[in-house]
């Protein structure tokens, strides 16, 4: 049944050109797993390996202790979720579900009963009769996670399924996913571009980009503690700002002091990455980071500005209406109070707080 | 994506074995029946009596007499091409953009005479404006003047551009119909409009559509043999000269024949390079937001527009209508006589089994070219490379040329040990099938596009090898849109004359080479009898084809 997924220093070379660049990754016995990265950062390449659609030209991908490098898909026991749903078009719902079952030539009894199950279990059990082209793009979702969860696979793959749903779908989706997995407790390995998607399903998220993987971690742990400075841009939105090392902490723009407690010895330049909501505004302070409101975005339960630094850098900032209720005036001065914040190493590959 | 053998290997072993042994056995299928015939007549053409010589080369160009048929078919070839456009052009404006009456019924008329074989419209426009012809008598009785005889260029002409005008206009009409009327309306906004509109809008944009057409009815002029040889009489053109020089031969050597065959292929290709050329430079991919609407004409224009079309739309139609009467007229010996009855088709009982190769012959064929065109579309689509490439270029080669090169090819080829194959009905169904197959390849590889790769994917995903996985999804899913290339490679294999009167012996005659002889031996009647035959099967085609595609229109 469910197993762990070892990615032992893998490499994948398209010509010249290196799309994943020494990869490794233990994904555990029921986890559900996130590949997130921009597109072109090789997380569906590497699906595509485990997969075995894509050759994997060094380094081992295991299924619990089974090197599958020279497997073939088609005995790999996986489970497979399509960007496109990839439904046959000329095979009923039930058909489609069955499909998987017929090629292990499952006896007939208890392949209709699986297929009633996983069709129940996702809700499309109501449609069996129906061709595909009948149904909505949610409910052929739903038939596509049926079809690859009634085979109990190994190992289910999920390649961007929530990419073609509109946005109340997709989170909707996601729950439902979430909710199937965790009752089949399926190894999952799903792939996403959509940083908000990646918090809420996943036990885990490997950050990707080009061809690296940049960080792995828990949702919370990616989010507030990013190692580097790609992470913290990447997930969630981060203002920079450049620096260096000062007395019991570092300097930025020059003149301003930020108290840290740096994690091991260093002098030099730094990137400070600072969180919107770790900004507080306050009336002008002599001496503190200053600058004036360019635009003020009202978005309900907070306020969005974007102030202007003293140096023309442009910051996010934003304000709960709860702590502060006030519109600032567009022009208005005020400072930044910054009151948390991830210092990184001056070319931002490492965290240094 | 450079991909280096190592990688191919070892996506093999992982795809499994299926595809790598398909594209072997398709690899040596057309090297063996397509490049080596080809390569054979092209040696042949520059060997006489085991030596080389370019003396068959200089005979061809160095004769006043040859170089004027070689004039001949470039002329009859270019003024049908015009007039074809000329013709096809308005009738798909006309009947696409007014609210003519009747469109359905023009289309099928139009596909039908398109479908039919051109020597057939050769022979009936011989019963209508030959020297004894229905119309010629006619008027000869009637108005006493005589309007001359039909035979020659204007003859082959005639054929010609009533025969392939449909090519523009079904090409034209498809385009019409999905021109994004936003482009005209901004033209109109723009103060363009009326006739200066068609020509500096809707005319430029179409244009790589009408070269297209026009390079089909080019390519099928240049490569017709019978229209030619039935009522061109004096006025030779390539084809018929290379048939006459192959049958002058020793069959074994043709080496005149076929450096002829090899002029006549690089005229063509030089054409479709041209056009290849132009088209690469100007085309432009349109999908209709909003397809133009009919234009209401008043009533008196429409009656005119009407007229228009369904003159040269019936016009189109006579020769089968012709023929279908005639096969029911009295013969007495090669004379008519007066009155209607099953006399021809009494005296074709002989003829059965031409009828039972025709389409013995055919079904296998089309068989074949399905089982071809479905992989040869996977491999070419699918499993891009050097390879697939290749394959491409090879199985579409036989498309530009004439079937009698096709034919002289062949005999060339397999007359000799180790494969001897001339004489069989092997020889006929392999010739049918690669010059056929272009059709339902293009079809195929249409259609194949459409299918998203993720269908595969998710079924070898679900556990069925790569094999199982193509016949129990992409084939199962490329079927309905391969029918409609399916459709037209049948009728014109049904209906192939040009390769079958070189490759046929007493035992492997088909319809159409039985109506060759028929006419040659002035047995109209009968003639017009197997015709009439062969008309039956082409509509009866068309018809089940409709059927099975749930009323979809052909192409």
């Amino acid at each position: 049944m469910s197993k762990t997924i070892t990615i032992d220093h893998v490499d994948k070379f398209y010509g010249s050109f290196q799309a994943i660049k020494d990869v490794s990754l233990s994904i555990k016995e029921g986890e559900f797993f996130t590949l997130l990265g921009p597109s072109g950062c090789g997380k569906t390449t590497l699906l595509r390996m485990i997969a075995g659609f894509n050759t994997i030209e060094k380094g081992e991908i295991r299924f619990g202790d089974t090197v599958i490098n020279h497997v073939p898909t088609y005995k790999r026991n996986i489970g497979m979720v399509f960007q496109s749903y990839a439904i046959f078009p000329h095979l009923t719902v039930q058909q489609n579900v069955a499909y998987g079952l017929k090629a292990r030539k499952v006896p007939k009894d208890e392949l209709n009963a699986r297929v009633e199950k996983a069709m129940k279990l996702t809700q499309i059990d109501q449609f069996a009769k129906r061709q595909p082209q009948q149904l909505s793009g949610g409910q052929q979702q739903r038939v596509a996670l049926s079809r690859a969860i009634v085979i109990e696979p190994d190992l289910l793959l999920m390649d961007e399924p929530l990419s073609n749903l509109d946005a109340k779908l997709r989170v909707e989706m996601r729950t439902a996913i979430r909710e199937i997995q965790r009752e089949l407790n399926i190894t999952t390995i799903y792939v996403t571009h959509d940083q908000e998607e990646a918090l809420a399903v996943s036990d885990r998220i490997a950050v990707m980009n080009m061809g690296v993987v940049e960080q792995v971690g828990k949702p919370y742990d990616i989010y507030a503690h990013p190692t580097n400075a790609f992470v913290a841009n990447f997930i969630g939105t981060s203002n920079f700002l450049d620096g260096e090392t000062d007395q019991g902490g570092v300097k930025v723009l020059g003149q301003n002091h930020i108290d840290c407690k740096l994690n091991r010895a260093y002098t030099g330049l730094v990137r400070v990455s600072v969180r919107p909501e770790h900004i507080e505004l306050e009336d002008p302070v002599p001496g503190a980071i200053n600058g004036e409101i360019k635009i003020a975005t009202f978005l309900g339960d907070f306020i969005n500005y974007e102030v202007r630094l003293a140096n023309g850098q442009i910051i996010q900032a934003n304000q709960y209406v709860h702590l502060n209720p006030r519109m600032r005036e567009l022009g208005e001065k005020v400072s930044v109070n910054v009151e948390r914040s991830t210092v990184f190493t001056g070319d931002g590959k490492e965290a240094l707080t | 994506m450079k991909v280096s053998i190592g990688e191919s290997l070892r996506r093999n072993r992982q795809q499994g074995w299926y595809w790598g042994v398909v594209t072997v056995v398709i690899l040596i299928f057309c090297v063996l029946f397509i490049l080596y015939p080809f390569g054979r007549l092209f040696m042949q053409s520059f060997f006489e009596d085991g030596h080389f010589t370019l003396a068959n080369y200089v005979k061809f160009f160095g004769r006043e007499a040859y170089r004027k048929v070689l004039g001949n078919t470039l002329k009859v070839s270019i003024s049908a091409t015009l007039l074809g456009v000329l013709l096809g052009l308005p009738m798909a404006y006309v009947s696409t953009r007014f609210n003519i009456w009747g469109k359905k019924a023009i289309n099928a008329c139009v596909v039908l005479s398109m479908l039919s074989p051109p020597f057939i419209g050769a022979y009936s426009w011989i019963l209508l404006l030959g020297k004894a012809g229905y119309i010629t008598t006619f008027i000869r009785n009637t108005f006493g003047v005589d309007i001359g005889s039909i035979y020659g260029f204007n003859g082959i002409l005639l054929v010609f551009t009533l025969k392939l005008f449909p090519y523009v206009y079904m090409y034209t009409s498809t385009a019409l119909q999905n021109f994004d009327s936003a482009l005209e309306e901004a033209s109109e906004s723009l103060g363009v409009h009326g006739f200066a509109r068609i020509r500096r809008v809707t005319m430029p944009i179409i244009m790589p559509t009408i070269l297209s057409a026009a390079l089909i009815v080019f390519m099928t002029s240049m490569a017709d043999f019978g229209t030619p040889v039935l009522i061109g009489r004096g006025y030779k053109v390539l084809t018929v000269l290379i048939y006459e020089k192959y049958l002058s031969e020793v069959s074994t050597q043709a080496s005149f024949a076929s450096a002829m065959a090899v002029v006549a292929v690089v005229f063509t290709m030089a054409v479709l390079f041209l056009q290849k050329w132009i088209l690469n430079r100007k085309s432009y991919t349109m999908s209709a937001m909003r397809p133009p609407e009919v234009v209401k004409l008043t009533t008196g224009k429409r009656v005119l527009a009407t007229a228009f079309v369904w003159i040269v739309a019936l016009i189109a139609m006579l020769p089968q209508i012709t023929i279908i009467i005639t096969s029911f007229r009295n013969t007495n010996g090669s004379q008519f006589v007066a009155g209607f009855g099953l006399d021809n088709y009494r005296a074709i009982a002989s003829r059965v089994g031409s009828i039972v190769n025709t389409y013995k012959f055919s079904i296998i064929a089309i068989i074949l070219m399905m089982i071809l065109g479905l992989h040869l579309a996977y491999i070419i689509v699918r499993r891009k490379g050097k390879v697939a490439n290749l394959l491409d270029v090879l199985a579409m080669f036989p498309y530009v040329i004439p079937g009698s090169v096709i034919g002289i090819g062949m005999v060339l080829a397999f007359n000799t040990k180790p494969l001897i194959l001339t004489g069989t009905a092997a020889i006929m169904v392999i010739a049918y099938t690669i010059r056929k197959l272009p059709f339902t390849l293009r079809s195929s590889i249409g259609t194949l596009y459409q299918i998203e790769p993720a269908i595969e994917e998710a079924s070898i995903s679900l556990g069925e090898p790569p094999m199982k996985t193509f016949f129990k999804t992409t084939a199962i899913l490329m079927l309905p849109g391969m029918l409609s290339g399916a459709v037209l490679s049948f009728v014109a294999t049904i209906n192939e004359l040009s390769s079958t009167i070189i490759l046929y012996t007493g035992g492997t005659s088909t319809i159409s080479a039985a109506i060759y002889t028929t006419l040659f031996a002035d047995a109209y009647g009968p003639a017009a009898a197997l015709s009439t035959i062969l008309t039956a099967s082409t509509i009866l085609a068309l018809l089940l084809f409709n059927k099975i595609s749930g009323g979809k229109n052909v192409i």
